[in-house]
């Protein structure tokens, strides 16, 4: 115990707080940008069993942001390199990985697991499906998300207190809402909603009676201000039991074992002599790749473009981090394009490529 | 009717401002909805949800007086 002494000693935690964290398991979905610190904190205050579900590798430009890694650990899968951190950090605490992340295929059993759920990742189909899941099984979550400077957290599904849906009762069209990855953010502003989401993790368990369970939070952490909006329960369990039912899992893409997405290396583009390039960049973003044949459609208007593509054509997608290209793939297998392909590499290696092999 | 507008996230660059005070003859929410999309068409093409007075509601719900209206797109990123 002499570990926690300084959180035990705090007035309101005491011996019964620290067996109330010892007793308590919490699921991790994503060991990114959030992740990385709610997973840090949680286990350095003693929580009985962390679950750490991720189905990526550490990349070198994680590292800023994801300081549960080190340089060694790139390319490493994150559930592996974050456990054997964790356990250094705090060998008291159980960790369970699930290396294939979470998917429409495994959530509910994964989740029956846990007392909580944090939903630390960075797209909307994880987002809305740990939120039907939970609401099934009327399991309570934390949820939280960047933009740029700003970040929103709330707990969702906790004594008949409202879930995600009730916030935004749909899905945003695919595009219209850029990740990290797209967009770039500094790993304080990652770093700040992390931590109010593991302090309201630690909250769950220290003084369940005292939760902001009817509220979702906006911060600003370049004016540094916070505002906390009232939010009711709209949704409720019956209907979203009947969304559950129909959760196409064929249009969950992301949610699967990544080697599923049709996707070629850069290595692979020989084999790929005849195909057309797709950009599925902004118009103005760099470096610009103009030795090949290439289409340059913004994922946002690819929807209303597709009659200047040919649906028995091959393309081979590519943005910059990656994420723009797998969501285009998607919407053009969706439409007919059965020879549509993610590029694993982003335009400036694309770019390089090209110009060394010239 | 004088109303203080929030513009959060991606919404603030569709409007090119994070605040502003406005004057507008609308008595709810939808019908100052509309008002915002003519100004700024690219809201047209955003999904976001509404507060008034730090309270999130849905669209046939009346504005009070000076009340102030956040619009707060879904974040994707973590």
């Amino acid at each position: 115990m002499e570990r926690y002494r300084r959180q035990i000693q705090l007035e309101k935690v005491g011996t019964q707080g620290q067996l109330a964290l010892s007793e308590a398991s919490v699921l991790v979905v994503g060991a990114g940008g959030l992740g990385s610190p709610i997973l840090q904190y949680l286990a350095a205050a003693g929580l009985g069993k962390l679950g750490i579900a991720d189905a990526d590798t550490v990349s070198l430009s994680n590292l800023h942001r994801q300081l549960l890694y080190t340089t060694d650990d790139v390319g490493r899968p994150k559930v592996e390199a974050a456990q054997q951190r964790l356990k250094a950090i705090n060998p008291e605490v159980e960790t369970q990985t699930y290396s294939e992340g979470i998917h429409a295929d495994n959530a509910t059993t994964v989740f029956e697991q846990y007392d909580l759920i944090v939903d630390a990742t960075d797209n909307f189909q994880a987002r809305y499906l740990i939120n039907d899941v939970c609401v099934a099984l009327d399991k309570p979550w934390i949820f939280g998300a960047l933009y740029k400077n700003e970040g929103q957290f709330a707990l969702f599904n906790y004594q008949h207190g409202p879930s995600y849906r009730c916030l935004y009762p749909q899905p945003p069209k695919a595009g219209e809402v850029p990740s990290c990855v797209e967009i770039g953010v500094l790993g304080t502003v990652s770093g700040i909603i992390g931590m109010q989401m593991a302090q309201l993790a630690m909250q769950f368990f220290l003084w369940p009676n005292e939760l902001p369970n009817t509220f979702v939070f906006f911060m600003n952490m370049k004016d540094f201000s916070m505002r906390k909006m009232q939010l009711r329960r709209t949704f409720d369990a019956h209907q979203k039991k009947k969304d559950i039912a129909t959760v196409d899992t064929a249009a969950l893409p992301h949610l699967r074992p990544q080697e599923l997405t049709p996707n070629i290396s850069i290595d692979q583009l020989p084999d790929y002599q005849g195909a057309d390039f797709l950009d599925v960049r902004e118009l103005d973003e760099l470096p610009e790749v103009p030795e090949v044949p290439i289409h340059r459609i913004p994922l946002n208007q690819l929807s209303g473009r597709f009659d200047e593509l040919d649906r028995a054509q091959t393309y081979i997608v590519f943005c910059q981090g990656g994420q723009r290209a797998r969501n285009a793939v998607d919407l053009m297998r969706s439409q007919g394009f059965e020879h549509a392909y993610v590029l694993e590499a982003s335009a400036a290696v694309l770019k390089r490529k090209i110009e060394n092999s010239n | 009717m004088e109303l203080q507008l929030k513009y959060f996230g991606r919404i603030a660059e569709l409007t090119g401002k994070s605040e502003e005070v406005r004057s507008a003859a609308v008595d709810t929410v939808a019908a100052l909805n509309d008002v915002l999309k003519k100004e700024y068409p690219g809201l047209a093409m955003a999904s976001y949800s509404i507060a008034v007075d730090h309270e999130i509601v849905r669209g046939e719900y009346p504005l009070p007086a000076k009340a102030e209206v956040a619009l707060l797109p879904p974040f994707s990123g973590g």
